[in-house]
């Protein structure tokens, strides 16, 4: 395949399609590649999941697209949000056009997410002084009132302080916080991850029933395979920084092409049908830190961009090719 | 049992089929601090954290108790090991009950009962190395010399795959993975050969990638020195994965209790019906 992302197949532009993005971090100790040469794309309407392990890059994808990465870290490759390439947008449209407005971001901790000595109505306020200047006080109730009724949450947490209220009821508050003010785009990074599974399905099926609601497109970030199946309809796995496999969610849970992405499915043990051993996964390490993989980053030209060979085993279901760095990885 | 000195052997080759643990009408109230009137004209009321349950647990089995956060799953955990004090009911450890124990009595308790933490980062002194905090396990109970412990802990660690052993030994706990604090811990518990070990949802704070290997770990822990295990979670296919039983607690009470494959196959209670419906299929059935 070419450089450019995947294309969806409608024809419709796509809301926002990530192309060669390549993320580095400089520390003490030499440059830190995070993300290598990552491409997707999303249509209107549609939702991605990336999921791979801590440190396999995914939670630096989402705070790129937020443009919310500390200053020492690198960017090259292009964002394009609407067609518009964020990654070269100044600091004061990004916060006037952008964020919340465009792309809001469903934190994992919402306990240190929000604030703890404001009252949760308040930090509604808050986003809704900031980025809808012109509304008025009323109409400001107004949206609140709205987005707690969507999210199943009582009036009463406009006045409660977020340690007042349960983990199940936190997440809901986050969530209302990023819809107050209607944006197209929402990512949901691990939102889920420390609730109980009644809370959890609960509120999987809230965020499926609020993306028809609210004509959403989202992108799901998890390690939870499981979290993945339910609410995305493409799924990109993630390791070490790079994609693995990028392909529509039946057909990567049917049939996963790529040995990393069976080895997670493995990894969780099954509910149903006949018990087997899972295993980790942990013998295949990254090191994150490995200066041969630094240096190729430097570089920008495609040419230097060996490893960037990702092969359409099916329509729309890509994945990398043997003999790149993963399958040395594995060897190992 | 309870007189016996740390230093002897617990009786654990007295295979007997009876079980090791035999739980009746647990309870555990916590009062409700309340204002002045209540004080004065009012009851005093209760959270019920644990009520009234009953099980027993034979050696070498695995129980698991699933439930919801507040269900009381930990707080049953904590009082099986006399980390909490029941206010009611008996736990009777290989036939003594010590549900009230106190002192060197409740000290040699523990020797045979340990308990490993959902969060393995909060699990050790960040001020001791790994080795320090090992080597305290066995010293507090008089367990062998200086140079017999350090043997013990390398062929532990070397066991659970921590190897070399002396460069873990050396190691901060911020110096390790989550996984392999995880599987440092369980060493720990591990060291004193207890006959129960309470695994408090020790998985679910890892990485998927590493879940695989702590319940393997602890399967083969089982295996091999036969210990009584219950294994807390909310998560029913990490239960179906290592338990011979299933407990399903809510509010307080076991509503069903199995063997873990009924328990999947066919839940009679209609909350173990709902835990059910709301576990996310992982897609690889």
């Amino acid at each position: 395949m070419s450089q450019a992302a995947p294309m969806d197949r409608t024809g419709d532009a796509p809301l926002l399609e990530v192309r060669n993005l390549t993320i580095t971090y400089r520390t003490e100790r030499g440059y830190v590649s995070a993300v290598r040469d990552v491409s997707f794309s999303v249509p209107k309407g549609g939702s991605i999941g990336l999921v791979g392990e801590s440190g396999s890059g995914k939670s630096t994808i989402a705070m790129a697209v937020m443009r919310l990465l500390p200053p020492n870290a690198r960017v090259s490759g292009e964002i394009l949000f609407e067609g518009v390439d964020l990654t070269k947008v100044d600091d004061r449209s990004l916060n006037k056009q952008w964020r919340w407005r465009k792309l809001s971001m469903v934190f994992q901790k919402s306990l240190s997410a929000l604030s703890p000595v404001h009252r949760i109505g308040d930090q509604m306020h808050d986003v809704l002084h900031q980025h809808e200047p012109n509304l008025t006080e009323s109409q400001r109730r107004e949206k609140i009132d709205a987005v707690l009724n969507a999210v199943n949450l009582p009036q009463r947490v406009i006045r409660a302080y977020p340690f007042e209220l349960s983990g199940g009821q936190m997440q809901r508050a986050m969530i209302a916080l990023g819809l107050i003010c209607n944006p197209p785009f929402v990512i949901f990074d691990e939102a889920t991850t420390a609730l109980d599974v009644i809370t959890q399905s609960q509120i999987l099926n809230e965020v499926k029933r609020l993306k028809q609601q609210f004509d959403l497109t989202t992108m799901v970030i998890s390690h939870d395979v499981g979290v993945i199946n339910a609410t995305t309809d493409t799924v990109a796995v993630l390791y070490g920084g790079q994609l693995m496999e990028l392909a529509p969610r039946e057909a990567f849970f049917k049939s996963p092409a790529h040995p990393y992405s069976r080895a997670l499915i493995d990894s969780v043990p099954p509910l149903f049908g006949p018990k087997r051993r899972i295993t980790g996964i942990s013998g295949w390490k990254l090191n994150l830190g490995d200066t041969s993989a630094g240096s190729q980053l430097s570089a920008t030209s495609p040419a230097s961009r060996g490893d960037a060979t990702m092969v359409e085993v099916a329509p729309g279901h890509f994945v990398r090719a043997a003999g790149t760095a993963f399958a040395q990885e594995a060897a190992r | 049992m309870i007189a016996t000195p740390a230093t002897t052997a617990p009786s654990r080759a007295t295979d007997t089929p009876s079980a090791l643990i035999e739980v009746a009408a647990l309870e555990r109230f916590y009062p409700i601090r309340k204002g002045i009137t209540d004080l004065a004209f009012g009851k005093t009321q209760y959270v019920k954290a644990v009520d009234d349950i009953s099980f027993t647990m034979k050696r070498g089995e695995i129980l698991a108790l699933v439930g919801e956060s507040g269900s009381g799953k930990s707080t049953t955990g904590r009082l099986l090991v006399r980390l909490d004090t029941p206010t009611g009911g008996a736990i009777r450890f290989d036939g003594t009950d010590v549900a009230h124990l106190k002192g060197s009595a409740l000290r040699a308790f523990r020797r045979r009962a340990q308990i490993i933490f959902q969060n393995p980062f909060e699990a050790f002194d960040p001020r001791l190395t790994i080795g320090a905090s090992l080597d305290q396990a066995l010293r507090i109970h008089n367990l062998g010399t200086p140079k017999e412990r350090e043997q013990k802990i390398i062929a532990a660690l070397e066991n659970a795959s921590l190897a070399p052993a002396r460069e873990f030994m050396a190691r901060f706990p911020h110096e390790l993975s989550g996984g392999q604090s995880q599987r440092a811990a369980t060493v720990r518990a591990m060291l004193l050969e207890p006959d129960f070990l309470v695994a408090d949802e020790p998985v679910s704070m890892l990485d998927v990638s590493v879940r695989a290997d702590i319940l393997n770990q602890l399967l083969e822990l089982r295996d091999r020195f036969g210990m009584a295990i219950l294994f807390i979670t909310h998560d029913l296919a990490v239960a179906r994965y290592v338990a011979d039983r299933i407990a399903v607690m809510h509010f307080g009470k076991f509503v069903e209790i199995g063997d873990a494959e009924q328990i999947i196959a066919n839940p009679q209670d209609p909350y173990s019906q709902e835990l059910l419906a709301n576990t996310l299929p992982a897609g690889n059935e």
